[in-house]
């Protein structure tokens, strides 16, 4: 109760009441024009799809701007398997599979445009990080695509024919 | 340099060898010596001993209490090393090998005091020890003459000129023997006594004997030289001849201190456990015995070998031994002091067999054996196993109980091995103590001879896992006389036979046997006999035999191989032939319970080469009298020859091992003068040819890939050699070769692989596989001896057979030693370390626990403050 109070009072203090202050006669501003208002609005939509649209090329061109990176990524990286080269190729096939997902959520600021073009292109150049990231893990030894991979799984043979013998005894 | 060093650490980095601590763990080792030829017990000593010799050529100390091994000196193999003349006296050993070698050994550690060869054929050689010399009598039909070479003991220096005793009655069927410092011959109806130590005139001694055939000496503690012919002993008496007769077979001459009388001790059997003692004095029997063994011994022949009487009345302590090679303790009182399987030094066959759930997990199975009965009575055998259950948990001591020590364990590391012996005597042995757990002994049998190696096959037609019904064992053996087969079939557990103790005549002459693959509806497997008119005989008659079934014959002596096909009526149509024209000395197939986990071998570049895996692949080694050793790969369903592999100028010994897709032998170069070893590896190729079955017949045949190499093993005999095996397959295969030298060392097979390259380039080793360079000696490391420091004497083979883990492989060898132990190729992984710290876990656990509950209180009530603040 008595924080309730003290904050009430603190409020009291500090507050100041503009509503009973009469606002229509007052000048407009120095350099404000009410009717300039429209015509400077149509201007700034204007620029602004203008501006949507390179923006939605900036983001479906962003995945295909990574790629020389990735490269130079994959190479320092090398081909041994240990922690940090995992982590690394892990990072490179994840990132473009989020991205995927998340597509439709990555150009919804341009809601009512057509982006179609822009959409395959950040689809293709996901893609294009996907496979260098496959590539990296085909060269580092990680994709089972070797028969030798599943050789475990390969059954024993059964036996057609049954046989026995051996020497004679005497 | 680098090289070497780089194997080095490799080598060490895959054995494993035992710590210190580990050392009797999940091993044991038992000695013996053989059956008993000589013996002599020392009586007089502070510490009372026996001295023995047996056949097995070994020399031993037992003591005399227990009938432990003090020491034991084990002489040269075979014939040449037989010990042909055993003598005891003056705080030395003497023993005369039929290589002519004379040894004189310190009775007390068994350490060589001289020894020497006699340069004479030792061949109609009789031999005497008297005071510090030794006598080497000839005695020589042809000039009529009895030769005395006398030689000091102790440097085998002539020490005598030759003397000579003219014998005119001596003539070819002449029979002489020696006992102590006296010779004695038979000649026609009379014995003649001889004394060729003593100096100056010889004289000789006779006495008439007209029913004798034959002439043994007797055994005699306090030196009175005595000779046992045809009913009656004679015994040499400061130099005055005592006779008595005596009925019995065997028989034991002694005099006691107090009567100075000579007394005979008589031993007859009575049953398989029980025989009798009697002592004569003078033809009375003064006193009898029944004696109850708690082994089964041969009734036919039981030989007194020596003894030792004390007191008035005499009580006398004996050893006996018995056809069956048993070696016995006992005293004329009626008590057996101890008894000594000898028959263990000549075991043929061996199996690992399973031992049975516990009884309350048999009233569990049990309750869920039969499907068909109806809501009741299930519903009273589940009240009745959960009664037995409770009854159990409350009383340790209640009758279901009882058996608990001979019950599976979780890892199926407890077992019971069933040995055969080729004297007939069967044992089943604990593998965790080596405690033998019941003995039987069958009359009347040989076993089988198979190219030169005793050979009794054992089928194991059930195991324990079928709870209502015991489990199986068959033994073939053959009669004696008939050469007909005898099926001996019995529990293993218990030692019952089921057929009673003359087993089931078979009535017929068996050629080749075997153990079938299926099973009928009780579980039994069925053994299929061939008998010399190439006739099919099922065991039992009802057993189903798989389709199509093929059989195969090896003549050994001339290297013929025929093939038969089983027809539906079980008649066998021949179907193939290989005629290789030469004696067949070794034929190895796979084991039949081996496992396959891995189809293939994967290649450093990542690809597969699959493995040859013909179930129907054999290989027959044959060796000509030019010393040209074959090994023959024959499919025995098509008799396709797979493949020939020839070595020139070899010598035996050969042992060979075939396991999943290689062939590994062993043979002596004569040209580099070495033992070698030779490893064959069998590959389909990169692509599998049929992916689901393997056929023999198959349409698409195609020639494996082989992959040979020879490396040299330096070592000086190779005695025996196998494979480890493990249940699923999984586990690597480790090669024990049982070394001349009494140690069995472990090899890996990655030693032995044909593919190790000449050069290991760099991508070889990227892929983490161990690859190693191809180097021509194979290492012997200590540290893969599996025996470590207990050499075995004269091992004759080694048996694997797999345990319940599939890490783990047990190993038996026998020989003049026992020895098990159990092996982990690819180390223990599936079981922790002895040494694994259980309380540190629980400890590290628990305050894990703990740690979680407080700090999580401890973070309520902080967050509970802040929200206050």
């Amino acid at each position: 109760m008595t924080a309730n109070k003290q904050s009430n009072a603190k409020r009291m203090k500090w507050a100041v009441d503009f509503t009973n202050r009469n606002r229509t006669d007052l000048p407009s501003p120095p350099g404000y024009c009410p009717s300039n208002n429209s015509v400077q609005s149509d201007v700034t939509n204007q620029t602004d799809s203008n501006l949507l649209i390179k923006k939605c090329w900036e983001v479906a061109l962003a995945p295909i701007k990574q790629v020389p990176m990735n490269i130079v990524i994959m190479y320092m990286a090398g081909n041994s398997i240990s922690i940090f080269p995992i982590m690394m190729v892990g990072m490179l096939i994840v990132r473009p599979f989020k991205a995927l997902f998340t597509l439709s959520s990555s150009f919804k600021m341009i809601e009512g445009h057509n982006v179609l073009g822009q959409k395959c292109i950040y689809l293709i150049g996901n893609i294009v990080n996907i496979i260098l990231a496959l590539y990296k893990c085909q060269s580092m030894g990680l994709l089972p695509s070797h028969s030798s991979d599943w050789l475990s799984f390969v059954l024993p043979q059964t036996r057609i024919e049954y046989s026995a013998g051996g020497v004679l005894f005497s | 340099m680098l090289k070497y060093l780089l194997l080095a650490v490799l080598c060490i980095a895959q054995t494993h060898s035992l710590y210190e601590d580990q050392v009797g763990k999940f091993d044991w080792k038992q000695s013996y010596v053989g059956k008993l030829k000589f013996s002599h017990i020392d009586s007089r000593a502070n510490i009372k001993r026996i001295y023995v010799a047996s056949e097995d050529n070994a020399v031993a100390s037992l003591s005399l209490g227990s009938g432990t091994l003090l020491w034991r000196q084990v002489l040269e193999k075979g014939p040449q090393g037989a010990i042909v003349y055993f003598h005891y006296g003056a705080n030395s050993l003497v023993t005369v090998s039929f290589n002519g070698l004379i040894r004189v050994w310190n009775p007390n550690d068994g350490s060589l005091l001289a020894g020497w060869t006699l340069p004479l054929n030792i061949r109609h050689v009789k031999f005497m020890v008297d005071g510090g010399n030794f006598y080497a009598i000839e005695v020589s039909s042809a000039i009529k003459t009895v030769l005395v070479h006398t030689y000091k003991l102790a440097s085998g220096s002539l020490n005598d000129v030759v003397k000579k005793i003219p014998a005119t009655w001596l003539t070819e069927s002449t029979y002489c023997e020696t006992n102590q410092n006296v010779l004695a011959c038979l000649v026609q109806g009379s014995v003649k006594i001889l004394f060729p130590s003593s100096g100056g005139q010889t004289q000789i001694l006779e006495q008439s004997v007209p029913s004798a055939t034959f002439l043994t000496p007797v055994s005699s503690a306090i030196g009175l030289p005595s000779f046992k012919a045809g009913n009656v002993v004679i015994t040499v008496n400061n130099k005055n001849i005592e006779t008595s007769q005596i009925e019995c077979n065997s028989v034991h001459v002694d005099k006691t201190e107090d009567t100075n009388k000579v007394l005979a001790i008589c031993v007859r059997p009575l049953s398989k456990s029980n025989i009798e003692v009697d002592i004569f004095i003078s033809q009375q029997k003064i006193s009898s015995n029944n004696l109850q063994l708690k082994t089964q011994i041969a009734q036919s022949d039981i030989n007194v070998q020596s003894c030792f009487c004390k007191g008035s009345s005499p009580s006398c302590f004996c050893i006996l031994s018995s056809q069956d090679h048993t070696t016995l303790f006992i005293s004329t009182q009626g008590k057996v002091v101890w008894i000594r399987e000898e028959a263990l030094t000549s075991i043929i066959s061996a199996e690992f067999l399973d031992l049975p759930v516990s009884d309350v997990d048999a009233a569990i199975e049990k309750e869920f054996d039969n499907q068909e009965c109806g809501y009741f009575e299930m519903f009273t055998r589940r009240l009745m196993s959960q009664f037995y259950q409770i009854q159990t948990l409350l009383s340790i001591e209640s009758p279901a109980f009882k058996s608990s020590a001979l019950v599976r364990d979780k890892f199926g590391l407890h077992k019971l091995i069933l040995s055969v012996t080729s004297v007939g005597k069967v044992f089943a042995m604990d593998n965790l103590s080596g405690k033998i757990l019941w003995t039987l002994y069958l009359a009347n049998v040989t076993p089988y001879s198979v190219t030169g190696k005793q050979f009794a096959p054992v089928f194991v037609q059930r195991s324990t896992r079928y709870v209502p019904y015991p489990a199986q064992v068959s033994i073939l053996f053959k009669q004696s006389t008939s050469k007909e087969g005898v099926l001996f079939t019995l529990d293993p557990i218990t030692g019952q036979l089921i057929h009673g103790d003359q087993g089931q005549k078979l009535g017929y002459q068996v050629e080749l046997s075997t153990l079938l693959p299926g099973v009928n509806k009780n579980h039994l497997r069925g053994i299929l006999l061939l008998d010399s008119n190439n006739q099919i005989h099922l065991e039992p008659p009802s057993s189903p035999v798989p389709k199509p079934y093929f059989i195969y014959k090896v003549h050994p002596q001339f290297g013929v191989l025929t093939g038969y096909f089983v027809q539906e009526d079980l008649k066998l149509q021949k179907v193939w032939e290989l005629n290789f024209g030469q004696p067949v000395v070794h034929v190895a197939s796979k084991n039949p319970v081996e496992k396959v986990h891995s189809q293939g071998r994967v290649l450093y570049d990542r690809s597969v080469l699959y493995k040859y895996l013909n179930p129907n692949l054999i290989a027959v080694a044959t060796h000509t009298p030019d010393n040209v050793f074959s090994i023959h790969l024959v499919d025995v369903v098509s008799g396709n020859l797979v493949e020939s592999i020839i070595h020139k100028r070899t010598m035996g010994p050969f042992h060979m091992v075939h396991s999943e897709n290689w062939l590994v032998y062993v043979y002596f170069n004569e040209k580099t003068r070495r033992n070698e070893v030779s490893t064959v590896e069998m590959f389909e190729g990169k692509t599998q040819s049929n992916s689901t079955a393997f056929s023999s017949l198959s349409k698409s045949l195609f020639k494996p890939i082989l992959d040979k190499q020879s490396y040299i093993l330096p070592v000086s005999q190779v005695d025996a050699i196998k494979e480890t095996i493990t249940e699923k397959g999984i586990t690597s295969k480790h090669i024990l070769i049982a070394l001349g030298t009494g140690s069995i060392l472990e090899m890996p097979w990655m030693f032995l692989d044909p593919r190790r390259p000449a050069q290991v380039t760099p991508d070889m080793r990227e892929e983490g596989q161990v690859v190693l360079e191809y180097t021509p000696e194979l290492p012997i490391l200590s540290e893969a001896i599996i025996n470590y420091n207990q050499t075995l004497y004269g091992i004759k083979n080694i048996h694997t057979a797999p345990s319940g883990l599939e890490s783990t492989c047990f190993v038996f060898a026998h020989g003049l030693d026992l020895f098990y132990t159990r092996v982990a190729p690819s180390k223990t992984f599936d079981i922790l370390k002895e040494d694994f710290d259980y309380a540190l876990i629980c400890l590290v656990l628990g305050a894990l626990i703990v740690g979680t509950v407080v700090s999580k209180k401890l973070a309520s009530r902080k967050t509970l403050k802040q929200a206050w603040k």
